[in-house]
């Protein structure tokens, strides 16, 4: 209870503290920025990795992303939190270089993502009981089932992991994502829900063909 | 529950009393969100209460994105490395102030 509210203290001044530097950084004051730099570049890093999978394209999104922060912060209104205004730079930027990438003709963009299956009349075929569906965050995590997940989410395409990440990961909502990816809401829903589906085959796949090496994992 | 839905087991609003499991897994993203209209979202609860499949893959569906999360989470960087970190900082200190330079020769210039 203590260490909550401590806990809770200290984002409190975390916050204030940010809001301070963002205020000298819109001053044109580059010390209070660079501070600014230093509290969010991993944040802005692991969110590049995720979306570009590419250390080195990571790390040249994550200078354009300040880049632009600084050269855009006179405007910043604070609306949102100075996090989250970093996080919609960064995903726009991210996405201008998935848009450029597939142009190059090695690029597919239509794969096809897996799907539950179903009988003639529409009815779901059988679903197997996974322990991971009660009271995930309770668990830790096998190892091999984490990288199962990431390589199903690396598998996604693009267009479906981007909007996947931004909303079950780094938690914007719906409108947000709309206008950062420059979508209507029903597309983004639209995909959300197909790459949830084809996570959610992928995991069970990863199940169906190791089902005795994973203690306790299928009920 | 694999009851074909035929267009005489429609109720009078339009939402048939049976839905398939189709159309079920179809709503699940606004079942989820809570923003299906109160029609719909009865016939899914209804679904749900006769249909076992269908309510373990409810269940999944909701765990799917603290999992996933969790899972990539477990396997983040941990951040930019120094020598990143230094190559960030003489990125941006490189672009401000040659940007400043130029403000303030264009300045002088209007003086």
């Amino acid at each position: 209870m203590a260490d909550a509210a401590a806990g809770q203290r200290e984002d409190v001044d975390e916050a204030r503290e940010a809001a301070r530097l963002v205020a000298l950084a819109r001053a044109r004051d580059y010390r209070a920025f660079e501070e600014l730099v230093r509290r969010y570049r991993s944040a802005v890093y692991a969110l590049a990795l995720r979306m570009l999978r590419n250390p080195g394209d990571a790390e040249e999104l994550t200078q354009e992303t300040f880049l632009s922060a600084w050269q855009n912060l006179p405007g910043f209104r604070g609306d949102a939190s100075f996090g989250s205004w970093l996080h919609r730079i960064c995903a726009n930027f991210a996405l201008m270089r998935l848009r450029r990438k597939k142009l190059e003709p090695e690029l597919t963009e239509d794969a096809v993502l897996p799907e539950p299956r179903f009988d003639g009349n529409g009815t779901l075929l059988s679903v197997p009981s996974y322990e991971w569906a009660r009271g995930t965050e309770e668990k830790v995590l096998d190892r091999e089932l984490a990288q199962a997940i990431e390589e199903a989410t690396e598998k996604l395409t693009d267009d479906y992991r981007v909007v996947f990440l931004l909303r079950d990961y780094d938690g914007f909502s719906y409108e947000d994502i709309a206008s950062t990816l420059g979508m209507t809401v029903p597309a983004v829903k639209s995909r959300l829900h197909r790459a949830r589906l084809a996570l959610r085959e992928s995991i069970a796949d990863f199940y169906g063909k190791k089902p005795k090496r994973l203690g306790g994992g299928r009920i | 529950m694999g009851d074909k839905v035929s267009d005489k087991k429609r109720c009078g609003s339009g939402i048939p009393p049976w839905l398939s499991c189709r159309e079920v897994i179809a709503g699940l993203l606004d079942y989820s969100d809570g923003t299906l209209d109160e029609d719909r979202r009865r016939a899914l609860d209804r679904h749900f209460k006769l249909c076992p499949p269908c309510r373990e893959y409810l269940a999944q569906y909701l765990a799917l994105p603290g999992l996933v999360a969790a899972a990539l989470k477990s396997s983040a960087p941990r951040g930019l490395d120094e020598a990143a970190a230094e190559r960030l900082e003489a990125f941006l200190r490189g672009h401000v102030q040659g940007a400043c330079a130029a403000d303030a020769a264009a300045e002088d210039g209007h003086d």
